[in-house]
């Protein structure tokens, strides 16, 4: 929010950002986070919205909390990983508890500060532009 | 010129392999213009084109062309045999035969060397050059045979080469080995010689100036080497002289006898070069079937083991006679038990020729030999073949002259064919009368095919004329005929026959000597045979002896003659003058008379030398008064000195006449002894042969005896070191031992033995079971009968009397080296020490079983493969197996397979270094459930430091492992749930804010939902986080604004939510109870707020329906800014639940509908 500089202001502006965390709560900050960026966001709660979605609709980039009501999100980072659309994992757990497949995606680590999303998401992306 | 006609000198030339640059050589040096007609023959592939034509072309101007058949030799040019044909020469011209004889039997070189002997003759020359084998050396003899010039390529200096050049010189027949480049010279001299000579020759081609000179030739040769050739066929003589000096390139006669007296050695050559006898096997193979057919049968009827059956070959050459003879009468014999011993004598005079024989070795290929012959009678040996012992021991050689020797006697079968050719008839007239007397009665005579006995016929009748084969007649007395003794001893040998040839010459000399005195007369010859009677009146002076018919002059002279006619012949003899004793007394027909004796040589020299004419002159009638007295020594007119010498003479002449009766009977004796000693002579030489192959045979047996000494002079070493082995070995290993015969009696003991039983060494013989034995023991005797009965082995411990010592004893039968039983051995061990150690070690077993069996720890042994080797009753427990199951399984078998790689690497790290590890790890049971178990492993380390067995004692420990697992699990829940709860916490703060309008607002609401979510919180933990009732979560929201009115109604069954579900409807119960409170039901004191669920039952779970209904409180006022309870209620509720939320504002009151399958599993999230 106000600490977000300016120059990340307009790297993440306009961005379209897929929000999957079944934490009503927290899925409402992280949507106000996002949009405080310049981004705009759909959030998901179950894998099996979160799967159609991430295999048709267009985003910029993805925030995954890895356990959704039990189920693992993987399915949903195939989807994306498939698509080229990079993401972000969101987890309590650690680098420990992801599958070997994504431990090199950017870890969002609960629980986070906006400034902790900005440079996730960032990282994320900037893995893409290379 | 002759050879510039059609007829040149004829050259053929054999060569095989290398033989092109021989050829090369042999042209380059040869005029083009020669008068001579060159055959080139060489071995050459069938298959193959040839292009020695060519070749030879370059190097000559002659003109070179390939033989054709019918093809006439002309001077100047060289001809050559083309690929597969046989070549060979008749009548001039070459004769051509296709295809060639397959490749074993193909001898091109002697086919074509012999034609050429026969066609040309003496116009023949023959060069054998390089290459391999022995073809050529057949022709090469032919052609020496017929007269040509043999020639042989040298390798360097004057030796001849290996292969064909070699074989052909080993012959003796090569006139010459020289170098190919000088052979052209050589050749153009030879035909220079030729030429010279030709003019002498007669139509036969025999020098008509030889001829006179023989007799000289003849005299050189009979001083050099005692061989008399004067009576040889002239014609043979002639060429044979003729040969030599073409050789030498000697060209008159006298020279040729100058040359012969000034070099020994020439003498040796000529008696060889006439000696070249050309013989093979079974010549004449007909007149051997003959011989076979006739002979042999008739040889061997009659003659059993003990028989001799003796056969002679004179002028045998090289053998190859005999040894067929030898072959022939083996066959007819076969392997016939009763056979006689053969004994076939070979002589020969030539001594070289002999002594080939004796090694019975001849190169291959044998002539006239049929392969089953060769195979059965001959060993090859390198290119040569050698004669089998059994015909070689048949065989004996001796160096002998038909002509000069005495003959062997008592023979069955005389073979002397193509020998007497070479005589003139006198000497063969000899020959035959020698060979019947050395023939057997009945025995036979094989003569070669143009000989005969036709003038002999009274002492040989014909068997098979065309093949000449006589038998013995026995009309005559067989007469030794004399031989001079002692070399040199005079030429003339005739028998006391008349000889037709000299007849003539005789008649003259007696002439000559009778035109002076003209009495009566005989002619004797050196032994006094008397050859010639003038007839008439000599009978008067002859007195027939009684007994056998005898022609010596001193058996049948008168008695009162002998004496005066030995004294005059002897006298006439050593002094070589005639003898004249005038008016001998003779009684004659009972008168005695005058008789002057005259004695004189008929000739001094020559064949008639010692012949004597003895002549009786009568010189008239004695005074018979006069004669009488004399012999009555009452002579009235003779004075009384007379009278007495005339006694004394007259009993003088008595003794002498008695002297010489003794004399001649002792003559007569030492005559038979001397054909005696001549037989026994011929007799011993045979013996000596024998004895000297016996000898040579006793060589190599004593050869090899001495072998066998040096080979057994090794092993008795040897034998005495094992039994100084063994001495030592019974010593060393303290094993008492003890050797008994079948009685039981000591055959030998060893030290040890005697500790056990009192022995001492002169027991030995003794029975054991005389003696006193510490053993406390009885049944020796029958152990060892047992064992000798069984042949096992009996084996029994045995304690000394004391018992201090105990000790194994085993029997055993004693074999001999033969596998023959020759007693026992018997052999004591002490094993009282391991006896001791034994019980220690059971008891120490035992002791080890009951640690192991009662061990309140697992244990189990393994080898280095993992192998199960022991388990105790608690391992078996843990893993859920028997110990029978577990013998034979590896430890792999019940081990959990994630296991496995650790196991492999602490195991192998282990054996490697031999340090014992502890460790946890997984079994499997049987069932398929897992046991953790805590393990200590060590390796049991043998004598040298290697690991070679692995003991584990092992503890279960898997309710420690799975408390320990869910501690862990708990800990990490714990953690990430307050990580969670933050983060909510968190939001609840951000969201918050955004609707508080002030810090108060913002602090009660956030302490509110901070209280609510709390409070949800409890009461999952009270519910031990497995969820809450819904009631409960409902309840909990509602109690702070419990009043005493009733404001709300519940009603639905217990639903227990799972953790996530029951905190999602309390904030949403939260949110609609502080609204209600703020702005609805709970407001005022009328309302009242209606709750109700329901639970049904979907295809894909259960489905919760939950309606909020509030009713009697201040009307709604629509359109109100969304806050954060709606938009939790209508976005985040269906964000987090799978189901349909509504909320309406309806005027009356506000209602709220949340539709949602329940999640069936508890979630941490």
């Amino acid at each position: 929010m106000s600490e977000v500089s300016t120059r990340s202001v307009s790297l993440l502006a306009g961005r379209h950002v897929l929000i999957v965390e079944d934490e009503m709560i927290i899925a409402f900050d992280l949507s106000d986070i996002v949009g405080s960026f310049g981004c705009t966001s759909v959030m998901v709660g179950r894998i099996g919205k979160a799967v159609p979605l991430a295999a048709t609709q267009a985003f910029d980039v993805g925030i995954l909390d890895l356990n959704l009501a039990g189920e693992a999100v993987y399915p949903v980072a195939e989807e994306l990983s498939r698509r080229g659309i990079p993401f972000v994992i969101a987890t309590g757990y650690g680098a420990d508890g992801i599958a070997a497949a994504y431990r090199d995606r950017p870890i969002l680590a609960k629980s986070y500060a906006p400034r902790d999303v900005e440079a996730a998401l960032l990282q994320a992306l900037k893995l893409q532009r290379r | 010129m002759l050879f510039d006609g059609p007829v040149p000198l004829v050259v053929g030339i054999g060569a095989s392999a290398g033989g092109l640059n021989a050829f090369k050589k042999f042209f380059a040096n040869m005029p083009a213009h020669n008068g001579m007609a060159f055959v080139l023959v060489q071995h050459l592939d069938p298959h193959h084109d040839s292009l020695l034509v060519d070749l030879i072309g370059n190097q000559t101007g002659m003109k070179v062309v390939e033989a054709v058949d019918g093809m006439q030799l002309g001077a100047n040019r060289v001809f050559i045999i083309p690929p597969d044909a046989t070549l060979t020469i008749a009548n001039g011209a070459l004769r051509l035969t296709k295809p060639a004889p397959p490749r074993e039997s193909r001898r091109p070189i002697d086919t074509f060397f012999s034609s050429l002997a026969d066609d040309q003759g003496e116009n023949a020359v023959c060069i054998v050059l390089s290459g391999t084998g022995s073809d050529g050396t057949l022709g090469l003899k032919a052609v020496k045979e017929g007269g040509g010039l043999t020639l042989a390529q040298a390798e360097f200096e004057h030796r001849a080469m290996s292969g064909m050049p070699g074989s052909a010189a080993a012959t003796g027949l090569v006139d010459q080995v020289m170098m190919v480049e000088a052979m052209p010279a050589r050749l153009m001299e030879h035909r220079a010689h030729l030429l010279e000579v030709a003019g002498q020759k007669d139509a036969n081609g025999a020098r008509t100036d030889t001829a006179e000179h023989l007799k000289a030739i003849s005299a050189i040769l009979q001083r050099g080497i005692s061989h008399d050739f004067g009576q040889y066929k002239q014609n043979t003589l002639v060429r044979r002289v003729q040969r030599r000096m073409q050789v030498l390139q000697i060209r008159s006669v006298p020279a040729f006898i100058e040359h012969l007296e000034r070099e020994p050695g020439e003498v040796d050559l000529l008696f060889r070069e006439i000696l070249i006898g050309v013989t093979q096997f079974f010549r004449d193979p007909p007149a051997f079937d003959a011989l076979l057919a006739t002979v042999v049968p008739r040889l061997l009827a009659n003659k059993g083991a003990g028989d001799h059956l003796r056969i002679w070959v004179p002028g045998c050459a090289t053998g190859e006679e005999v040894y067929s003879i030898a072959m022939l009468l083996k066959e007819a014999m076969g392997k016939s038990a009763n056979a006689p011993r053969v004994q076939i004598f070979g002589s020969d005079i030539d001594d070289r020729a002999i002594a080939r024989a004796r090694t019975g070795r001849y190169r291959g290929p044998l002539q006239g030999v049929s392969p089953e012959r060769a195979g059965r009678w001959f060993t090859p040996l390198d290119d040569d073949y050698c004669v089998v012992k059994d015909v070689r021991e048949m065989c004996v050689f001796s160096a002998h002259s038909l002509i000069k020797d005495p003959p062997f006697s008592k023979l069955h079968l005389v073979s002397c064919r193509n020998v007497m050719i070479y005589f003139d008839r006198d000497l063969q007239d000899r020959a035959i009368r020698n060979f019947h007397y050395a023939l057997a009665p009945g025995g036979f005579l094989f003569l070669g095919s143009s000989e005969g006995v036709t003038r002999n016929g009274s002492l040989f009748a014909t068997i098979d004329k065309k093949h000449r084969i006589y038998e013995r007649r026995d009309a005559l007395r067989p007469m030794l005929p004399d031989f001079p003794v002692g070399p040199g001893s005079g030429g003339r040998q005739d028998t006391g026959g008349p000889g037709r040839a000299t007849e003539d010459r005789i008649d003259k000399g007696a002439r000559r000597v009778m035109a002076k005195y003209s009495p009566a007369y005989v002619v004797v010859d050196q032994d006094s045979q008397i050859l010639r009677f003038s007839g008439g009146e000599v009978g008067q002076y002859l007195e027939p002896s009684a007994g056998v018919a005898s022609l010596n002059l001193f058996a049948i002279l008168g008695k009162s003659l002998r004496a005066a006619v030995r004294t005059a012949i002897q006298t006439t003899r050593s002094k070589r003058e005639a003898v004249v004793a005038e008016n001998l007394m003779v009684t004659v027909d009972g008168q005695r008379r005058l008789v002057t004796l005259i004695v004189e040589p008929i000739a001094d020299e020559g064949a008639e030398a010692g012949l004597c004419l003895v002549g009786f002159r009568d010189e008239g009638g004695v005074n018979g008064a006069a004669g009488a007295p004399a012999v009555d020594g009452a002579g009235a007119e003779v004075t009384g000195t007379d009278a007495a010498l005339e006694r004394e003479l007259s009993v003088t002449k008595t003794l002498l006449r008695g002297a010489i009766d003794e004399l001649e009977t002792t003559t007569e004796e030492m005559k038979s002894s001397n054909e005696e000693f001549q037989s026994v002579n011929e007799e011993l030489q045979a013996s000596n042969e024998e004895l000297e192959t016996a000898k040579e045979e006793m060589q190599s047996v004593n050869e090899e005896l001495r072998t066998i000494n040096s080979e057994m002079i090794d092993k008795n070493e040897l034998l005495v070191r094992l039994n100084s082995d063994i001495r030592n070995l019974l010593d060393s290993t303290q094993i008492a031992t003890i050797f008994l015969d079948n009685d039981l009696r000591i055959k030998s003991f060893t030290p040890g033995m005697v500790d056990l039983i009192h022995l001492r060494e002169s027991d030995q013989g003794r029975p054991v079971t005389e003696l006193v034995s510490r053993l406390n023991y009885d049944g020796l005797e029958e152990d060892v009968r047992t064992v000798l009965r069984t042949l096992g082995v009996v084996e029994r411990e045995v304690r000394t009397g004391d018992g201090g010592v105990v000790l194994i004893m085993r029997i055993r039968p004693y074999r001999t080296v033969t596998n023959v039983i020759d007693g026992v051995v018997i052999t004591f061990v002490d094993v009282t020490a391991r006896k001791l150690l034994d019980d220690a070690l059971k008891e120490s077993e035992r002791r080890l079983a009951a640690i192991i069996n009662q061990a309140t720890a697992g244990i189990i042994e393994t080898d280095l493969e993992g192998r199960i080797t022991l388990v105790n009753p608690l391992f078996c427990h843990i893993v859920g197996r028997t110990e029978k199951e577990l013998h034979g399984l590896r430890m792999r078998d019940i081990t959990h397979p994630e296991d496995l790689p650790q196991d492999a690497t602490l195991f192998a790290r282990m054996i490697a270094e031999g340090v014992g590890f502890d460790y946890e790890k997984r079994h499997v049971r049987p069932d398929g459930s897992l046991v953790w178990v805590h393990k200590s492993v060590s390796p049991i380390i043998d004598a040298n430091g290697q690991a070679q067995r692995v003991l584990a004692v092992v503890l279960e420990v898997t309710e420690h492992k799975l408390a320990e697992a869910h501690r862990e699990l708990l800990l990490h829940e714990l953690s990430h749930r307050v990580k969670n709860t933050l983060a909510t916490v968190q939001s609840i703060a951000a969201q918050t804010a955004q609707s508080a309008a002030t810090v108060e607002a913002y602090r009660n609401a956030f302490m509110a939902r901070l209280m609510a979510l709390s409070g949800t919180h409890n009461l999952l933990q009270i519910g031990d986080w497995h969820g809450a009732l819904l009631r409960d979560v409902v309840l909990t929201e509602l109690a702070p604004y419990q009043t005493d009115a009733v404001r709300w109604t519940i009603e639905g069954a217990d639903v227990l939510l799972e953790p996530n579900t029951a905190v999602a409807f309390g904030m949403a119960v939260h949110e609609l109870t502080t609204n209600a409170a703020k702005y609805g039901a709970l407001s005022n004191a009328d309302g009242r707020v209606d709750i109700s669920w329901a639970v049904r039952t979907e295809a894909d779970g259960r489905a919760l329906a939950f309606a909020w209904r509030e009713t009697g409180g201040p009307h709604v006022k629509t359109k109100r800014r969304k806050g954060f309870g709606t938009r939790l209620i209508t976005e985040g509720l269906a964000l987090q639940l799978d189901g349909k939320i509504e909320l309406d504002f309806e005027p009356n009151g506000i209602r709220c509908s949340i539709d949602v399958l329940l999640p069936t599993t508890a979630t941490h999230t």
